[in-house]
Order: C-alpha cells, then sequence, then structure tokens
C-alpha cells in the first residue's frame, strides 16, 4: 500500500471514529444533539436519541462494533512498520540509486561468509554522522584462529561496501567459535 | 496519463528491468511501497509518478550475489535498460528512474 492509500485509510477511519462516537453517545443519551455546534448534525443524529429498547440496542451494537474496529484499523496502520532505510549509492541527473538495509544486510554477510573459516556471519547496520557503522558477529571454524579471521572478515566487509557505497565509518566483527543458535532453548526440568 | 496507462507502462518497464543479467526479479516491498495500482490490477516493485506532465519511475530489485557484483553499475545498466524502454513507449516523457535495490539473492536461492 503506498503512502497516499495509507493517508487515506487513517483519513477514512479518523471519521469512522468520529461519526461511531457520535452516534453511540447521543443514542446512549450523553450528549443531547440540540447541544451539538452544527444544525445539519444535529437534524442528523436527532433520530437516534429517540430510539427505544431494541432499536437503540441494536445502535449501540452497530455503533460500538464500527467503532473498535475503525480504532483496530487506525492502530494496525500508524503501527506498521517503518520503512526499509536506504543507503545511496549515486545520484545524479538520471535518478537516485540506493540499496535497502536488509539488502546491504545481506550483502555484508555474504562478504564475510566468503572468507575462508567462516561459518556463519550475522551483521547489524546504523548510520551516524561520520556515516555507516556496520557490527558483524561470525561464527567460525574451531580449529581456526579467531583472531585472524576477526582481521580478514573486517577487511573484506570495509572492502566491499567502500566499493559499493563510497564510505564506511567503521566496521566491528566478534567472532564465536559455537555456531549460532537457530531455535529458542528449552527449558528442561 | 492516466491509471491503465500508468500501470500498462509500468508492466513494460519492469519486464524491461528483469530482462537486465544480474536482476532476480522485482520487490515491492513490505508494504507495497514501490508498487503500481490500476484498474484490473497491479505492478509489485515499478512505481510511476506524475509531475508536471513528466514522470518519475522508480524501480525496486532484486540482485543476483556474486563476489565480484558491482550494485552501481547493475543499477546503472537497470536505469538504461527502463529509460530505452519509455523512450520507445513514449518519447521524452520520463525524467528520471531511480533504482533500489531491495535484496540480494545467492545462486543457490534463485530458482
Amino acid at each position: 500500500m503506498n503512502i497516499l492509500n495509507r493517508v487515506l485509510v487513517i483519513l477514512f477511519t479518523l471519521l469512522v471514529i468520529a461519526t461511531s462516537a457520535l452516534v453511540l453517545a447521543v443514542t446512549v443519551g450523553l450528549v443531547a444533539p440540540q447541544g451539538l455546534p452544527l444544525p445539519l448534525l444535529a437534524d442528523v443524529l436527532e433520530p437516534f436519541a429517540e430510539l427505544q429498547s431494541q432499536s437503540q440496542i441494536v445502535a449501540i451494537a452497530v455503533a460500538a462494533g464500527l467503532l473498535v474496529l475503525a480504532l483496530v484499523v487506525l492502530i494496525a496502520e500508524l503501527m506498521l512498520p517503518a520503512r526499509n532505510k536506504k543507503f545511496t549509492i549515486k545520484k545524479d541527473d538520471l535518478g537516485r540509486v540506493t540499496v535497502s538495509e536488509n539488502g546491504l544486510r545481506r550483502l555484508v554477510d555474504r562478504e564475510a561468509a566468503l572468507v575462508p573459516g567462516v561459518m556463519e556471519a550475522r551483521s547489524e547496520l546504523s548510520e551516524s554522522k561520520q556515516g555507516l557503522r556496520v557490527k558483524s558477529r561470525v561464527s567460525v571454524d574451531p580449529g581456526s584462529d579467531a583472531a585472524q579471521l576477526t582481521d580478514q572478515v573486517r577487511d573484506r566487509i570495509k572492502g566491499a561496501l567502500e566499493r559499493h557505497l563510497g564510505q564506511v565509518a567503521e566496521v566491528a566483527v566478534e567472532a564465536q567459535i559455537e555456531p549460532f543458535d537457530r531455535k529458542k532453548r528449552r527449558r528442561v526440568r | 496519463m492516466d491509471s491503465t496507462d500508468r500501470l500498462k507502462l509500468a508492466r513494460f518497464l519492469g519486464d524491461a528491468a528483469t530482462a537486465v543479467p544480474g536482476v532476480v526479479g522485482l520487490r515491492g516491498g513490505r508494504s507495497g511501497e514501490v508498487t503500481e495500482y490500476g484498474p484490473g490490477g497491479r505492478v509489485s516493485g515499478v512505481a510511476v509518478a506524475t509531475a508536471a506532465e513528466r514522470l518519475q519511475v522508480t524501480v525496486s530489485i532484486a540482485a543476483r550475489y556474486s563476489p565480484d557484483l558491482d550494485l552501481a553499475r547493475l543499477a546503472d545498466r537497470v536505469r538504461r535498460a527502463v529509460q530505452h524502454e519509455a523512450d520507445e513507449r513514449i518519447p521524452d516523457t520520463v525524467d528520471r528512474v531511480d533504482v533500489v535495490v531491495a535484496d540480494l539473492v545467492t545462486q543457490e536461492a534463485t530458482p
């Protein structure tokens, strides 16, 4: 869903929330239609104030249902994950070339895994005023020299990122002998 | 240009982008931020925006990873292919082509 569609959905849900809250308030008697600032609104809501027994219950149920539904949709729209961050590779008259954070993370992990002795890599990227910062954890072969591998991985990642992006602020690499946990540990009684 | 024409153009531009060697496919994004919607369908991974009678195209691709991958060169090839396709269909209308490398796919993960 693009930005315009999301804005339209948010505006529509706000409208539904306002309408159903007003109908609910008038139907249960919290607000008198005559007390509303707009005469047109008062005319439209007047019949809800006059509802009796069964009809009143149905109106309350429908308005409350719509209110809850619109609130759920609004919260879901607002809570959607932030857009994937992008890093600019180049920008000229023809347009802009960017790489997503997800794509760049995969690139870093792939480059790290190409160093002999590295079994797996997992990286985190962040941006500071100085530029891109990379924190990479690598799982290495138990028979390898972890300190030496760490330097090789750092150089490899730094070289690849400088080739693609041009500038890198910092690359930090941590090596561990154990493989990464794939499953949550089960508690054994 | 109406939404039907934009959708049709987006399909052609998407095909041009995916025909570039090294491009595995198009990616619309998790919430469809790079997607062209129109009557009867949508094209994920291509968005066509209109500004003052001119068009700006965004193409979001998944690239095939290889150790000698050069993202800037690949993106340039995609931009040229998309611009060429656009010029063939609607000459002098597309102002700029933005390329997003949204994902990298390894050889073994490629179908």
